[in-house]
């Protein structure tokens, strides 16, 4: 391999619209009238809770599930009926699905031997495989069979199988859900070199919002079925656009409170007495909100002093901060500190005049359990 | 503590009586097949070939042995290619079709063979169909198909569907996808399911009894052989009969136990 990498593994295309894809099992719909755009060449992820339609939605795209409405289009042609071998994808499984019976040599060979007549010839077929096992790190495994090797090895076999073909777009399914912790982030990594050396369309399906806000350009946030919002990985950071992106992205704490005035972005909100100002859009004045405080938002002072007082429940250490989880009048709030505080103990919280985003509504029947504020 | 070490090991005793009470039958059969004299006398009187070189000398037992093979070769192809297109059909399909057919498709492994053979006799008579090497054939596929559903399908209940979705990913077409994925990988378990299905038929006796007409097979000749005399020649045949299904078994233990799990067939393998 040269060291400007070799043209030949370079794609072209793979600009990929979904318009309008529904898909139900049963009475539920696990994909509700979903149309996404991604640019040729983009790094998107798909992110989401376990079954929030984010894997159907992916599976549709490849071709190994039907939709009940809706288009899907490459490059401004049609695929929607196409059948998946015909489609230019190819698909990094969630469990790899490597063929057992086969090396890795064969196993990414695979997909060039498949169609008879664009057949490449067995010394071109050599040289893709060498390139491809040499792109992901495997060089000396070529004889092994995937029952012989690591789950990051089988990792990266499955992305060399997939990637073999050139195709428009590579479709990842939770791809480093079944590794070490440790490897995870090598494998990030790789993923991140990859995808620069050749300039192909990434999808990738994940649970984790790390994984996702680390590695992509690009993060549509999933919701039973819907797009909640789809935007870079700092906007969703910090301006979640709705609640339900405010709970599952990033740490934070919510508090109950009124909405006072608004002035264009900003709104001035009143949580049990507090009175401060948060950004927030669609919120008027009179509305009850909940207000997103990230834990960078806040600080531990002294008690008596802050904004609000509260009672330390658990200090857990993490490295470089310990988490905090106190009692105040206002909820539960978790925040960071650089020291650890002993349960039971009051400390003060304080956070700027302009802190946090206000949301309207209390109303979060349509978040999982384990995302719906606590009861007061 | 002291006491259990000077118990008398009663279930090891019992256990040891009842296994040769069945085994030292056979082992005596077998010993006598290799007898030099005619009559079976204790002591044992010396070793001789001479009982499987006289059956093979015999055109009915030749003749018996070639039909038990014929029907048992058949029946095993026969019967791996059905039930394992069926084992697809029932791990597959699920409607009411499918579920009901499945439950059918087992009722020939809990049926007597009595009934069986006594129920091909009604439909030769029905049909004015001829017993003879077909009908024994038939018969057995009956019961054999069951067999290989059951070894295949339990094998297709562990098998990664998700293969399959990676092999059309990659190009191939369903066909191709079953050729070069599928088959390979529940291969060992088609091959045991064959095995069994050769073994069980060439052991048949019952149904054949039936179906038989003018066709004998080797289990049927040696129930006429020692009707008539009682000498090593028949303990000859019982050893082959012995070894034929043994083997055939023994070959399908190790094919399935191969297949149990797809990461135990690779880890034998380089």
């Amino acid at each position: 391999m040269t060291m400007s990498g070799p043209p030949s593994l370079a794609t072209s295309g793979g600009a990929i619209r979904v318009e309008g894809i529904t898909k139900r099992f049963g009475s539920v719909k696990a994909v509700d009238d979903v149309t996404l755009d991604l640019p040729a060449g983009s790094f998107f992820s798909l992110l989401g809770p376990s079954g929030c339609g984010k894997t159907t939605l992916m599976r549709i795209i490849a071709g190994l599930e039907t939709l009940d409405a809706g288009r899907v289009l490459v490059d401004g042609s049609e695929i929607t009926g196409m059948a998946p071998e015909r489609r230019p994808f190819n698909m990094v499984f969630q469990r790899y699905a490597l063929f057992p019976h086969l090396t890795v040599a064969q196993n990414v060979a695979f997909g060039l031997t498949t169609d008879r007549k664009a057949k490449p010839s067995q010394a071109e077929i050599d040289r893709r495989v060498g390139e491809m096992i040499e792109l992901v790190g495997l060089s000396g495994l070529e004889r092994r069979y995937p029952a012989q090797l690591s789950g990051g090895q089988q990792q990266r076999v499955a992305v060399a199988r997939a990637l073999v073909r050139r195709p428009r777009a590579l479709l990842l399914d939770e791809p480093m859900s079944a590794l070490d912790r440790n490897v995870r982030h090598q494998v990030r990594e790789e993923l991140i070199r990859i995808h620069a050396e050749l300039g192909t369309t990434f999808i990738l399906v994940t649970h984790d919002q790390d994984e996702a806000l680390s590695i992509s350009a690009t993060v549509g946030l999933m919701n039973a079925g819907r797009l909640e919002q789809v935007t870079d990985p700092e906007t969703l950071y910090h301006r979640p656009a709705t609640l339900f992106a405010a709970k599952f992205v990033g740490a934070g704490s919510f508090l109950d409170g009124t909405c006072l005035s608004a002035v264009g972005d900003q709104v001035a909100v009143d949580v049990g007495g507090i009175r401060f100002s948060a950004a927030a859009s669609g919120v008027r004045a009179g509305d009850s909100v909940q207000v997103l405080l990230r834990p960078e938002d806040l600080a531990v002072v002294e008690a008596g002093s802050g904004r609000l007082p509260g009672v330390v429940e658990t200090s857990a250490f993490f490295g470089a901060h310990h988490e905090i989880r106190v009692a105040t009048p206002a909820g539960i709030i978790r925040l960071r500190d650089k020291v650890a505080h002993t349960p039971g103990s009051t400390i003060g919280i304080w956070w700027p005049d302009v802190a946090g985003i206000a949301y309207p509504g209390t109303d979060a029947s349509h978040l999982p359990a384990e995302l719906a504020p606590e009861p007061a | 503590m002291r006491a259990q070490t000077f118990s008398i090991p009663w279930l090891a005793i019992v256990s040891m009586l009842l296994m040769v009470f069945l085994f030292a039958p056979l082992a005596v059969a077998a010993l006598y097949a290799f007898s030099a004299v005619p009559s079976l006398t204790w002591p044992f009187q010396g070793w001789s070939l001479q009982w499987f070189a006289k059956l093979f000398a015999d055109p009915g037992f030749r003749k018996a042995l070639l039909t038990s093979f014929e029907v048992a070769i058949i029946t095993a192809v026969a019967a791996t290619l059905i039930g394992t297109v069926a084992a697809f059909v029932f791990t597959r399909l699920f409607n009411r079709l499918t579920v009901t057919s499945q439950a059918m498709a087992r009722l020939p492994v809990m049926l007597p063979g009595l009934f069986i053979g006594v129920g091909f006799v009604a439909l030769m008579i029905l049909l004015r169909f001829s017993p003879g090497t077909p009908l024994i054939t038939a018969g057995h596929i009956v019961v054999a198909v069951p067999w290989v559903i059951l070894v295949v399908s339990a094998r297709l209940l562990t098998y990664d569907t998700e293969l399959e979705a990676a092999a059309r990913d990659l190009g191939a077409g369903p066909f191709q996808t079953l050729r070069r994925v599928t088959l390979p990988i529940i291969a060992p378990a088609v091959a045991g399911a064959a095995l069994l299905a050769f073994a069980w038929s060439f052991d048949e006796t019952l149904i054949t009894v039936f179906t038989r007409g003018q066709e004998t097979t080797v289990p049927l000749y040696i129930v006429g052989k020692l009707r008539r005399v009682v000498d090593p020649t028949g303990n000859a045949v019982a050893v082959i009969l012995l070894l034929i299904p043994w083997v055939a078994f023994g070959l399908a233990a190790i094919f399935m136990r191969k297949s149990g799990g797809v990461s135990a067939m690779m880890g034998q393998r380089r």
